[in-house]
């Protein structure tokens, strides 16, 4: 156990600057080929990650000093609520489907940090699957979806980016 | 009669709606009937709109334009079916998206219930199921793995037992 918690705690700086970067390269691509959703997903993930954990402290939200994600700080309480509220709120208004998969796999990581505060005995190789993976995957998922957005304009497909925009069906009795 | 070169310059999906179109069905019951969303059917007659140089124009005219292009022009006096019923809806329904703006179908890309009436519920819904399955399919393996451990422990087998490869211990 230890060694696998040694291995996840070399890791975790990769982890850091790895995620930087992929969330560096979505933030351009969603917002020079994106379109309404793709930008929104991308400054949520913008400011729930870097912007809201400086700005919470100052709300009594947060404790100002660095935490460790095993600790199952209110930090990173914030962080992933930030996130799947954002995300939430792109997918039951955005003409996309990928969004409701982010947002299923940021409410797994919400999960985790919420059980960890409940259950001091959590495994925290378990915690740490649960939480940093989930984000991981929502990440990823984010980044299909914006290239997967890519090829379809690429191949001359219009669509509406918002669900109010997409045609219903007209009762023509009425 | 026909011109086979504007003809066959139209997919299967085209010609489909375009004939229904031709016998007077309304968009709706033609996504009905070719089990398509009423957005996809837009969309089609939008093509096809553009396909003839017509956009902007009415159904109605769309099917007249098609039947000069068969040579199937009828006479002025016969009525072209469901005319009637699409000049008065075409009176005071406001003009089709795709006709203002050629450029947006108005395709959706999420299945269809989750735009309708009850979206909203159906897309939290998801959120919360995706999740829930996820977990109950980890949890699944887990449970799984676990009773393979317990087993193979009675069992007294290694991983070495499983990794020995017998065609290299014929050395």
């Amino acid at each position: 156990m230890i060694e696998i918690l040694e291995v996840l705690s070399a890791l975790a700086l990769f982890r850091a600057i790895a995620q930087d970067v992929i969330f560096a390269t979505l933030l351009a691509g969603s917002l020079a080929f994106g379109q309404g959703p793709e930008r929104a997903c991308s400054l949520t993930w913008l400011v729930a990650v870097y912007f809201w954990p400086e700005m919470a402290p100052a709300f009594g939200l947060a404790p100002r000093e660095p935490v460790d994600l095993l600790a199952g700080s209110a930090v990173f309480l914030i962080i992933d609520a930030g996130l799947f509220a954002g995300f939430a709120l792109v997918a039951i208004t955005a003409n996309r489907l990928y969004v409701l998969v982010a947002a299923a796999f940021q409410l797994i990581a919400l999960i985790a940090i919420v059980l960890k505060a409940l259950m001091v005995s959590l495994n925290p190789v378990a915690f740490v699957v649960l939480n940093v993976g989930s984000t991981w995957l929502a990440l990823l998922t984010l980044v299909i979806g914006l290239v997967n957005h890519i090829r379809r304009q690429q191949a001359g497909l219009k669509y509406p980016d918002w669900r109010w925009q997409v045609h219903r069906p007209r009762t023509l009795a009425a | 009669m026909t011109t086979p070169s504007r003809r066959y310059t139209l997919t299967n999906r085209q010609n489909e709606v375009l004939n229904l179109l031709d016998i007077g069905e309304s968009r709706q019951a033609i996504a009905d009937r070719l089990e398509l969303s009423e957005g996809r059917v837009s969309q089609i007659v939008s093509q096809l709109k553009a396909h003839f140089h017509i956009k902007g124009a009415t159904d109605v005219r769309l099917v007249q334009v098609y039947r000069e292009s068969l040579g199937d022009v009828p006479d002025a006096n016969d009525p072209i079916p469901g005319e009637e019923i699409a000049n008065d809806l075409f009176d005071w329904l406001p003009a089709p998206v795709e006709d203002a703006d050629p450029g947006m179908s108005g395709e959706s890309l999420v299945p269809d219930a989750l735009n309708g009436p009850h979206g909203t519920a159906l897309r939290l819904a998801l959120i919360v199921l995706i999740p829930v399955a996820l977990l109950g399919a980890l949890l699944l393996v887990f449970a799984v793995l676990s009773a393979l451990s317990e087993r193979t422990d009675k069992a007294d087998v290694s991983f070495d037992t499983l990794l020995s490869d017998s065609r290299l211990d014929n050395d």
